[in-house]
């Protein structure tokens, strides 16, 4: 059969027998084609890598901010464990509470100690009260309580103690226990919350100038660069100072009102643009 | 086509023709309790006898559909969040829920759609629909309140009469309660201004008659006079007053009192003539840790529409029964036994009337570990065995809780049935300080009585509060 | 080849390339989105591991200094592996430092290393024994710790099933290929069929068959040019007949005339010889040279009668002008006869018009009634009461001229043919007579050339009736008149 047709071929003029190789040959080429189609897409697939389809989606953390662990942790408590570090009352399920005593109220007394200490050494508390916290944590007539959260989260809160029923027979004049300290502190003692409030003093808490700075030195979030200012103005009258930074997702506050908070939340700058709406 | 494949077309055709189901046969399924008959439902939205004219109880729902109203957060374009009142009409009919407004175009996303409301500060508005009219009454928490008529065809509002302040020294716990043809009754329950409320206040009943038209407002009682021959204990006292019914022209209120009794008298409208017609005392009594209460008891039902015969129950948590009381003859009848007990503290039964059915939700307070469970029941309006369904809804800060039915219309329930959460979000507080919260929606929707009475949860959402 | 091969080798050539481009179409597009679809849940999936994972090492505490030991992000990845079916992940801590890892051991550690540094943008496929794996590298947000979570998924079942559809493609093509060569060869026949018909006619038509037909009945170009080709064999074959018939004709006219050229000739040369051979009696020598003198009358008569054939032709062919039509009149026709015509010996002449007039060539119809009187006194001759009548009726808008004798008449069976060239009924009395045989020939040449015919009645013994019609025509305003 192949003689035939090769003879078949020979026979045929050359225009037409170009033609007929064409057309086997087109056949030819059709079948072959797609598997060489596919070995060369396997070749491209193999060779490199790939965008990812989903890139962005639901991890929208940036490496700068992953880095630092202050910015980290508190993502994960926006957005991963949904606690809120100044108010461990609202997410209950996700914190022990526990009253130190012995060896655990000291070093619960340590740790706030040293918290106080470092705000102070920033600026951020003047000498003064920062003795006053002091005493307050030393003395009898506060009380220190803890709630342990998630991710090594300690909220420590420091406040008047139950009233005694009979005063000691050398008190002097009553001391005012006016001073309240709620701290909440990672495992490593850097506060991500800070607050002090006197409820015996009138107006704001001294310090001019600005206490953003040392604000977010005590957080631990002053090595970003791209912090910008947030003016509350006529919306919020009793805001203090507050600064976003799109890299580290962070909202700091610093407010000087009765005493001195510092307060930070993770938000994504989708988040903190619709806040400013 | 060829015969030979159309012939094996048609035998396909035929054999699933087979298959198909032959009307609702199959419609009542087996459940773990023993099965309850499928039970012929009164028509809800058919008025009961002596509605039309005659005096009726009033209230969000009308006939298969029901008014809504909550509050929202409008943000201006200009910046600035706006609080806003939004009106829904949804028709568990049709199963749709929209803005109650019937402006051509509008698309219910601005200011100026009729379905959007501008509460003033601290209002709190309720709802009552009869016939073709919206009543809204606003009860403002430190001025007066008053009531609105919105036309149902086109939205049209005037405002109907500000509430009167009969007695100055006194407040008032308005609620919209019952209609005739012509007049709105108003539950007037009031109690004094300056009540010292470390000690229990005293109610007393009242109920004011509003024109329709004129919106003349007038008390058909200024005070409950209990008539001679009815003594009440001295040391009781009205504690509630709340009416609960309507029939024949009369209408029925419900006087909780201090300690073990409670009274239901009744109101003729057009005499103002009070008469008591029952006294209950409950019994079973229980006190512990601070509570107390009483496990063997008389009160109304929750209920969203009239039914008949009335909402009263009898209530027994250490038996384990439930009755019906008919308001106006005073006559028992048993619902349902084998109830689990829940006598004492730490449970407590919950009963809801809703047409054809009533629904017992049983609680259970573990004292140690402060967890709540329940156990919930549907049992027919005509009596019947129980039947159990499994269905709870949760909520991390709220727990697991049970499916809340509402009302039954057109052989579905209205429930509030998923409690959803938005996630945490950011917020600033007015220090400037961040602070996490997390919005939460109750979930309303339609789940067909088949189903529930199968445990299949198939809710259909229909509107989000 | 034929045509019907190229057909189908162009169709199935075409047919392979469309389903070559059918094939890739689908077999990519599946490809690409089951590829796609893997990746996708492939990333949602890592995404509840860095969740789940992460979850349960915030759940505990890090030490003191702030920092989560690799022992424990290690349990954290395995307790969720181990209680996850189908998982396979690997966790890296600061870098490149594996601390757990259930991914298939036949992926390289160079590959992952490949894929940590991509970073979490990035996918990279990878071969690993017999498997096909899909790696994704994502950092987990642990405070104070680089951690990255590198997740493999199996894709193979995809490539698999590429080859597979693949496979599946093939043999799918090459049974359409087949069964399309073999269906458009089938088609291409049948459509090329009308050509090969077409073809066989030509040859028949060429081999002398000129009723060779094609019979193709197609509505299209093949029907359109088989029909074409039909009317053009139709119009061949009359005109090879028409053709046929002419020689034939010539060759008839040429036997004929070279026969009543001979027959005089013979005669002439007979008695010229007889008279040259030797001295004759007077007699026989005036008997010579009346033979010669007649036969060279008519062969002069057939000469001119000859000339005016010829010309006649030549006007019928169109190769001189047409004859001239003008109002002629039979009175004036037969006055013109009668006075020219010599008194016949034995036989009456008469004439009847009738006054019609008629469009003709005066001096043709002259000839062509001179002729056929002539014709009719010839048969009257040696005939008691001979008459020739010469008339002219006018019937039905036709002049009707009629030549009627009482002659001897002419035979049933040579009535046909009396109008050949050189036929003649009795040769000897009509050369005797002076005829040609040509004559009557003549007489229809000019009756054609009238657009009439000459219509002829013979009995014989009794006479002939020789008859021609001409539409009538308006008398002219100068009448033809004879002079």
């Amino acid at each position: 059969m192949l003689t035939e047709m090769f003879s078949r071929l020979r026979a045929m003029r050359p225009g037409t027998r170009l033609a007929a190789l064409l057309c086997a040959a087109a056949v030819a080429c059709c079948l072959a084609l797609p598997p060489v189609v596919f070995a060369v897409w396997d070749g491209m697939l193999f060779a490199g890598t790939h965008p990812r389809a989903d890139a962005g989606q639901a991890e929208p953390l940036g490496d700068a901010a992953r880095a630092n662990p202050a910015a980290c942790l508190l993502y994960n408590c926006a957005h991963l464990l949904g606690v809120d570090p100044a108010r461990p009352s609202g997410a209950p399920d996700q914190w022990q509470a526990r009253t130190p005593a012995g060896q655990d109220l000291a070093d619960a007394k340590a740790r706030c100690a040293a918290a106080v200490d470092s705000a102070a050494a920033l600026g951020l508390l003047a000498d003064a009260d920062a003795a006053r916290l002091r005493a307050a944590l030393d003395g009898s007539g506060y009380l220190l309580t803890a709630q342990d959260g998630p991710a090594g989260l300690t909220a420590y809160s420091l406040a008047p103690g139950p009233v005694p029923e009979e005063q000691p027979a050398d008190a002097g004049p009553a001391d005012a226990l006016t001073l309240t300290l709620a701290l909440t502190l990672t495992a490593d003692g850097r506060p991500v919350y800070f607050s002090w409030q006197d409820s015996g003093r009138t107006g704001d808490a001294a310090g001019t100038g600005s206490l953003l700075a040392p604000a977010l030195a005590l957080l631990g979030v002053d090595e970003f660069t791209d912090w910008q200012p947030v003016d509350w103005g006529g919306r919020l009258p009793g805001a203090g100072e507050a600064a976003y930074s799109p890299a580290a997702q962070l909202y700091v506050s610093v407010n000087t009102g009765g005493g001195l908070t510092v307060g930070a939340a993770s938000m994504t700058p989708e988040q903190f643009a619709a806040l400013l709406d | 086509m060829r015969p030979a494949p159309f012939a094996a077309l048609a035998a396909c055709i035929a054999l699933l023709c087979g298959c198909m189901p032959h009307g609702q046969a199959a419609a009542t399924p087996e459940t773990a309790q023993t099965p309850a008959p499928a039970a012929a439902q009164p028509e809800p939205s058919a008025p009961l006898e002596g509605a039309e004219g005659g005096i009726h109880l009033i209230s969000e729902l009308l006939g298969s559909r029901r008014y809504e109203y909550k509050t929202f957060d409008y943000q201006q374009p200009g910046g600035g969040a706006m609080a806003m009142g939004l009106l829904t009409v949804i028709d568990c009919e049709t199963g749709t829920a929209q803005p109650l407004c019937h402006r051509d175009g509008c698309a219910h996303d601005q200011p100026g759609c009729s379905a959007w409301l501008t509460p003033n500060d601290g209002s709190l508005i309720t709802l009552a629909a009869d016939g073709d009219t919206l009543y809204l009454l606003h009860d403002a928490v430190d001025g007066d309140a008053w009531l609105e008529a919105r036309s149902l065809a086109d939205d049209a509002t005037r405002v109907l009469c500000t509430l009167p302040r009969l007695e100055a020294d006194r407040e008032y716990d308005w609620a919209l309660a019952a209609a005739d043809e012509g007049t709105l009754y108003l539950n007037a329950a009031n109690y004094p201004a300056a009540a010292d409320f470390s000690v229990p206040r005293e109610e007393q009943a009242a109920v004011l008659a509003v024109d329709k038209v004129s919106g003349d407002a007038s008390l058909c009682t200024n005070r409950e006079a209990p008539p001679a021959g009815s003594p009440r204990p001295a040391d009781q006292r009205v504690a509630n007053a709340e009416i609960f019914d309507a029939q024949d022209g009369f209408l029925y209120l419900w006087l909780g009192l201090s300690g073990d009794g409670a009274e239901v008298w009744r109101l003729e409208p057009a005499t103002g003539l009070w008469s008591m017609t029952a006294r209950y005392t409950r019994t079973g009594f229980w006190q512990e840790d601070g509570l107390s209460g009483y496990d063997n008891r008389v009160s109304p039902a929750r209920a969203g529409r009239q039914l008949p015969g009335g909402p009263l129950v009898h209530v027994d948590e250490q038996a384990g029964t439930l009755s019906a009381i008919d308001t106006a003859t005073g006559q028992e009848r048993t619902l349902c036994t084998g109830l689990p007990q829940a006598a004492g503290r730490i449970a407590n039964y919950d009963v809801q009337a809703l047409p054809g059915w009533y629904v017992v939700t049983v609680h259970w307070l573990d004292w140690t570990t402060q967890q709540t469970s329940f156990r919930q029941f549907l049992i027919p309006a005509e009596g019947g065995s129980p039947v159990e369904v499994s269905f709870s809804q949760y909520s991390a800060p709220r727990g697991s809780q049970s499916v809340h039915f509402l009302d039954q219309y057109g052989g579905q329930f209205y429930c509030q049935y998923e409690i959803r959460g938005s996630g945490p979000q950011p917020g600033i507080d007015k220090d400037g300080m961040p602070y996490t919260y997390e919005a939460w929606q109750l979930v309303y929707g339609l789940l067909p009585v088949e189903d529930a009475l199968a445990g299949h949860g198939n809710f259909t959402e229909l509107y989000l509060e | 080849m034929k045509f019907s091969t190229k057909l189908s080798l162009s169709f199935t050539a075409l047919l392979a390339a469309g389903l070559c481009a059918v094939g890739l179409a689908m077999v990519g597009r599946s490809f690409a989105d089951s590829l796609a679809s893997a990746a996708e849940t492939a990333g949602t999936r890592q995404y509840s591991e860095a969740y789940a994972i992460t979850r349960t090492m915030l759940a505990g505490a890090p030490d003191a200094d702030g920092q989560y030991q690799p022992w424990d992000l290690a349990a954290a990845a395995q307790n969720y592996a181990e209680s996850t079916p189908g998982s396979s992940l690997a966790l890296f801590l600061d870098g490149s430092a594996s601390v757990y890892s259930n991914l298939p051991q036949q992926i390289p550690r160079a590959t992952l290393l490949e894929v940590l540094a991509a970073g979490r943008e990035q996918t990279t496929l990878a071969r690993a024994g017999s498997g096909t794996w899909l790696l994704l590298a994502l950092p987990l947000n642990i405070p104070g710790r680089e951690a990255v979570l590198v997740s493999a998924c199996d894709v193979s079942g995809v490539f698999a099933s590429r080859d597979a559809q693949l496979a599946a493609w093939l043999a799918a093509t090459l049974a359409v290929l087949a069964a399309g060569a073999a269906a458009s060869a089938a088609v291409s026949r049948r459509l090329t069929a009308p050509l090969t018909r077409l073809q066989q006619a030509s040859g028949q038509i060429a081999a002398g068959d000129y009723a060779s037909r094609t019979a193709v009945d197609t509505d299209d170009e093949i029907g359109a040019l088989s029909r074409s080709f039909d009317e053009m064999a139709a119009a061949v074959e009359s005109r090879i007949a028409a053709l046929d018939e002419n020689v034939r004709r010539q060759k008839d006219f040429v036997a004929a005339f070279t026969h009543e050229i001979k027959t005089p000739m013979t005669g002439m040369l007979g008695y010229a010889d007889l008279m040259r051979a030797r001295p004759q009696s007077a007699e026989t020598q005036r008997e010579a040279a009346g033979y010669i003198f007649r036969e060279t009358r008519r062969l002069e008569e057939l000469s001119r009668k000859l000339l005016a054939l010829m010309g006649l032709e030549r006007r019928a062919d169109g190769e001189e002008s047409a004859i001239r039509l003008c109002p002629v009149t039979d009175r004036a026709l037969f006055a013109r006869l009668a006075r020219s015509l010599p008194d016949a010996e034995g036989a009456v002449l008469e004439f009847a018009p009738c006054g019609c007039t008629v469009l003709g060539d005066a001096a043709l119809l002259d000839d062509l009634l001179r002729n056929l009187i002539r014709n009719a006194l010839h048969a009257c001759e040696g005939r008691q009461n001979g008459r020739v009548t010469v008339s002219c009726q006018a019937q039905d808008g036709l002049a009707v001229f009629t030549v009627a004798d009482n002659g001897c008449g002419i035979p049933a069976a040579d009535l046909p043919r009396v109008t050949e060239p050189f036929y003649m009924v009795d040769k000897s009395r009509a050369r005797a007579g002076g005829g040609s045989g040509i004559g009557l020939t003549l007489c229809a040449r000019i009756a054609a050339l009238h657009h009439s015919r000459l219509e002829l009645q013979s009995r014989e013994g009794c006479g002939t009736t020789v008859t021609f019609r001409l539409p009538l025509a308006d008398p002219p305003e100068e009448a033809d008149h004879a002079d």
